[in-house]
């Protein structure tokens, strides 16, 4: 499932020929890093597909978590012996997608950074343009996610 | 956890366009980050670390890249943590953007985890491994070998393929 989310951070660059190769281009402040805004999607992971430095999204692809804790039967929930790991279910696994989609679609732009605490992302008019001239190309990395 | 990458001059038939090249190696693991180090424990079997609502980093490897490389970079980290409500989340950055990020890990055991990701890296860049809880005041004990000197709970690993 892909998800667009609004970014933070700062952006120091635009790499026109590495955006050809790696569909995303963006060259980010170590200090200040490039990301979607600090929400907590919960039990899911998510990765990188690429960067819209026009409109500040981030588009990443979300996964469900594969395992979760539960509370054994009787158990304290104040000992960590007392929880134990299980793969997450099919029923499970789309609640976990179905909630990081509702979090980010219930709410709009500006919400999510109010929400999340967290700057808009800066930039200079010169990587933005960089970027409208040579747009990443998204396809290349989606052939390399592919192979994974 | 070194990572083998192949040598020697190569055509890539990249993206439906070849192009010729060589593969080089840029492959080393790494130390814990000075973050790591505040409350290390005498017997050396682990290292305990506090996290709030500050992303902390765990593992960090700079490099130089050449002017058109496409990088890989894989972070591990086997950790546990030690209070039932915790939840830590980690985050793998490479040249400072944020690649992948795991789900929260409910490590009530220890576990393994590995982010991965690639990106085209020229110049100078970093790469890290990074963990950020939910809950304030959580603790984890990342787990490695039992020497002070040495330890390795963590590492990342970069390799790049320069594509000219």
């Amino acid at each position: 499932m892909r998800l667009k989310i609004p970014l933070t951070g700062s952006v120091l660059d635009y790499d026109i020929l590495g955006a050809k190769y790696d569909g995303i281009g963006v060259v980010g402040d170590p200090s200040d890093p490039v990301k979607p805004v600090e929400i907590n999607l919960g039990h899911v992971s998510w990765g990188l597909v690429t960067i819209d430095l026009v409109n500040n999204l981030a588009e990443i692809e979300v996964s469900p978590a594969e395992n979760i804790s539960v509370l054994k039967d009787g158990g304290n929930p104040d000992k960590p012996e007392d929880w134990t790991t299980r793969p997450s279910t099919p029923i499970e696994k789309q609640g976990f997608l179905d909630n990081a989609k509702s979090l980010v679609e219930s709410h709009t732009v500006d919400e999510l950074y109010t929400m999340s605490k967290s700057k808009r992302l800066v930039k200079t008019e010169e990587v933005v343009e960089k970027y409208r001239g040579n747009p990443p190309n998204v396809a290349a990395r989606e052939q390399l996610l592919s192979q994974e | 956890m070194p990572l083998e990458f192949p040598k020697g001059s190569v055509t890539l038939d990249f993206a439906k366009r070849a192009v010729g090249g060589a593969l080089a190696e840029d492959v080393e693991g790494d130390t814990p980050s000075a973050e790591m180090l505040q409350t290390d424990n005498a017997a050396g079997y682990y290292r305990q670390i506090n996290l709030g609502a500050a992303e902390v980093t765990i593992v960090t490897k700079t490099l130089n890249f050449n002017a058109a490389s496409l990088a890989f970079a894989a972070a591990f980290a086997s950790l546990k943590e030690m209070n039932s409500a915790d939840n830590i989340t980690l985050r793998l950055y490479m040249g400072g953007v944020l690649m992948q990020t795991s789900a929260e890990l409910d490590a009530n055991k220890p576990i393994n985890y590995v982010l991965r990701d690639f990106k085209a890296l020229v110049g100078n860049q970093e790469c890290k491994l990074t963990a950020i809880s939910a809950v304030a005041g959580s603790t984890y004990r990342f787990y490695g070998f039992p020497a002070i000197t040495s330890p390795c709970q963590a590492a990342i690993s970069v390799g790049s393929v320069k594509l000219v």
